[in-house]
């Protein structure tokens, strides 16, 4: 405020014309990092910042352009906050941190250290999640851009059109192409190998400290630092029968017809399915052959995009997917047994640990009614949640064991009535299933007795496939988020007690605070706890 | 008969001066009232940030918009206010021959001028505004004053004589004093902006602009009833002048 426009606003309020001050915005300003992120530990709810690593109880987080560690002690704040959103948070080799928002790249000695700008972004580049030691970014074109955090992103070349690739230093990455081929680098994407040992068409890759996680059909396997897969793979979904003949799927281009279905088959003939795009903005019609037919709204599942990942368990480059319609990600059918079935990965969603695949799948009979169907949420092998039909009861399963080298992970179906929304009368039913588990240790409940026990808390998104509604101070709602929580015993194989929450999350704005895990573990419409007899009751 | 017509004139022309204030008036306490509506969702966001608890960007943008734009309305109905009084006291002192106006009453040029002069303007208007309903004040030679001239203060002040005790100084000490506090308000509140660096010292400024749009807000209304004194004395004065000199 110049002089003279102090003297004008001196004037005119002495003259009868108040000058009252437009004050929010520059409070707002004033209360950035660090005196905001004091306070904002009590007014943004952890829901709204997104994990970006774990150190035992100790998490990093980003919200915005904040950087934060949290931990049982509290949240420490960088001083520093980015030009906008943090995007992505990469650790790089040296124990420097890579920050990327929509215009810059950042680079930090610490996660909580002071950033030095590195380059800036041209708009429209996504980041690749997943990796250590390097960026990978990529354009709208499907190009491949990647730094190893010390100067801008230089273009990364691969044989093929790229689904997923990951690296686990600023050197050694693995890709996975189009039709499933797996290929890795040790010199920073300038060459790249296939993998000696062939897998069933890959599809995701997740680097961890222990090493790359490949999603196949064969399951999930390790790929160690010495290039090595391990030789036990883990199921890639809960009861997947990885035996199954895989049925390729020639899908060439979407058929489409006049009625908007296909041209009959003859009976008999063991035609592989095919896809019909009925409309490609709304609905797709698959067609499985032998009579089997599906139409997949698009608009409900986010797309539905079927793939020819392999052929007929041959080397998983014999085919290439294909997308109905204007959707990428791809169904996978197979057969199973006297039946069918298929899954299909949805992406672009988010949970609180970061970019998650939505799977769905059915299983279907031999005249192609649906006899289970499968909603799952996670990447790779994470499976915290989801949610089964069996005939008319729908489970819900939760993830209580951890740890990709330990035993298979058990999982809890709990099941859940369409009749009224709620855990069902009958006996939950415990299975293995793969995946890292839930979050432990970082919330408490206060109805939680004992104090060797420990909280597993997840996140399920969609509940209106759930059915569920909660009830808070007396007013029933469907909620937007359901937050689930199962407490364990100290070995974790036994879920002794859960407690399902839902709250509604508002967004309206960046800054709009969502009503937080704390408020919802104080929503509890339904409780079920172990009884004697092993049941459980409501 | 002369005489008559005159004073029907000028207490026409002054009556659609006192007219056109009052609205003027009117409007001002209005728009107040508004400001301080807004900065007091302003404050409550203000609270709301320093105590951690963030707001929606999209109603804070609104709101600060909101009062930037309420500044220059503000400025601008401030304007109009000034000029509407300004004509008052031009018409009304000018007139002061035709209606018989009694008293020292200054010139209408000083009494345009206190309004614009800073710190004159705090004082003098309300003198002036006291002086004219002063000299408007019914006199017993005037016989056939209308009662509702003077109000139900009529009586006593009658009994009291013309030169103490005017009714009308009552509502004009309210008008005024409102007046000045929201302006020294409206000032006081000021340094507290400063140069944004402190939160507290924003919230403390939009407080205390908040009080003086109240303030004005009040001040509004207590002008509105000395505007409606003034105007209703005027035709007392006049229906005496016309009634005094047989003409209707």
């Amino acid at each position: 405020m110049g002089p003279w426009w102090r003297l004008f606003r001196w004037t005119v309020s002495l003259l009868g014309a108040t000058q009252g001050p437009a004050s929010t915005g520059k409070v707002a300003r004033l209360v950035a990092a660090p005196e905001a992120a004091e306070v904002t530990t009590r007014g943004v709810s952890l829901l709204d910042t997104r994990v970006i690593e774990r150190e035992g109880l100790v998490t990093l987080r980003v919200f915005e352009g904040y950087r934060l560690r949290h931990g049982p002690t509290g949240a420490e704040f960088a001083a520093e906050v980015t030009d906008g959103p943090v995007r992505a948070a990469v650790p790089l080799d040296d124990g420097a941190w890579a920050f990327v928002t929509d215009r810059g790249l950042y680079r930090a000695p610490g996660f909580l250290d002071a950033l030095t700008a590195v380059a800036s972004l041209p708009r429209g580049l996504a980041v690749v999640p997943g990796s250590r030691g390097r960026v990978v970014l990529r354009d709208a074109l499907g190009g491949l851009w990647s730094t190893d955090g010390r100067a801008a992103p230089s273009a990364l070349s691969l044989p093929g059109r790229v689904v997923d690739v990951v690296f686990r230093s600023s050197l050694r990455g693995v890709a996975v192409l189009e039709g499933g081929a797996v290929l890795s680098t040790h010199d920073a994407g300038q060459h790249w190998l296939r993998l000696a040992r062939p897998l069933g068409a890959a599809w995701a890759l997740r680097a961890t400290l222990s090493g790359v996680l490949i999603t196949s059909l064969d399951g999930v396997f390790r790929l160690d630092a010495d290039d090595k897969l391990e030789s036990a793979a883990w199921p890639p979904a809960p009861a997947i029968d990885t035996r199954a003949e895989v049925i390729a799927l020639p899908l060439s281009r979407p058929e489409v017809s006049a009625r908007g279905a296909p041209a009959p088959t003859a009976p008999g003939r063991p035609e592989a399915p095919r896809a019909t795009d009925k409309n490609p903005r709304s609905h797709a019609l698959l067609d499985f052959g032998e009579g089997l037919r599906r139409v997949f709204d698009l608009r409900d599942w986010q797309g539905l995009a079927p793939v020819a990942p392999v052929a007929n368990g041959g080397p998983a480059a014999a085919a290439r997917p294909v997308a109905i319609g204007h959707l990428p990600p791809g169904a996978i059918m197979r057969r199973s047994g006297d039946g069918y079935e298929w899954m299909a990965p949805t992406e672009g969603l988010s949970n609180n640990f970061g970019p998650v695949d939505l799977w769905m799948g059915q299983r279907l009979d031999a005249a192609g009614r649906p006899r289970a169907t499968r909603v799952w949420v996670g990447r790779g092998n994470e499976r915290h949640v989801g949610f089964a039909r069996f005939g008319g009861v729908e489970g819900m399963y939760i993830v209580t064991r951890e740890g990709v080298a330990g035993a298979p992970l058990h999982a809890s179906f709990v099941p859940w009535s369409d009749a009224a929304p709620g855990p069902a009368r009958v006996p939950v039913v415990d299975g293995a299933v793969s995946g890292e588990g839930a979050e432990t240790g970082w919330v408490a409940h206060p109805d939680c007795p004992g104090g060797s026990a420990r909280w597993d808390a997840v996140w399920l998104y969609r509940p209106r496939h759930v059915g569920l509604r909660a009830r808070v101070d007396g007013v029933e709602f469907e909620p937007t988020v359901t937050a689930l929580a199962v407490r364990v015993d100290p070995t974790g194989a036994q879920c002794l007690e859960g407690v399902v929450g839902g709250l509604t999350q508002p967004r309206t704005g960046p800054h709009d605070v969502a009503r937080g895990w704390t408020e919802a573990t104080n929503v509890r419409p339904f409780v079920w706890r172990a009884r004697a007899d092993g049941r459980r009751s409501r | 008969m002369s005489a008559g017509v005159g004073a029907t004139e000028a207490a026409t022309r002054v009556g659609r001066a006192v007219m056109l204030a009052r609205g003027a008036t009117a409007l001002m306490g209005l728009v107040a009232l508004g400001r301080a509506g807004l900065l007091g969702v302003s404050l409550r966001a203000l609270r709301q940030i320093t105590e951690g608890n963030a707001v929606e960007v999209g109603l804070s943008d609104l709101t600060d918009r909101a009062i930037a734009a309420g500044n220059a309305v503000g400025l601008g109905v401030a304007g109009v206010v000034g000029l509407c009084w300004m004509l008052l006291f031009v018409r009304a002192l000018g007139a002061r021959d035709a209606l018989a106006v009694r008293g020292r009453l200054p010139s209408a040029a000083s009494a345009v001028l206190a309004w614009v002069i800073p710190g004159v303007n705090l004082v003098r208007p309300a003198q002036v505004m006291g002086a004219l309903l002063e000299g408007l004040r019914a006199t017993p030679e005037r016989a056939g004053v209308a009662p509702e001239a003077e109000g139900h203060y009529r009586s006593a002040s009658l009994d009291r004589g013309a030169s103490r005790g005017d009714p009308g100084a009552a509502p004009v000490a309210l008008w005024w004093s409102f007046w000045v506090m929201s302006r020294l308000l409206a000032v006081a509140a000021l340094p507290f902006e400063g140069n944004g660096d402190s939160a507290s010292g924003l919230m403390m400024a939009t407080a205390l602009t908040m009080a003086a749009e109240l303030l004005t807000a009040v001040s509004a209304v207590a002008g509105w009833r000395v505007l409606g004194v003034l105007g209703a004395r005027v035709r007392a004065r006049r229906e005496s002048l016309v009634r005094s000199a047989g003409v209707c």
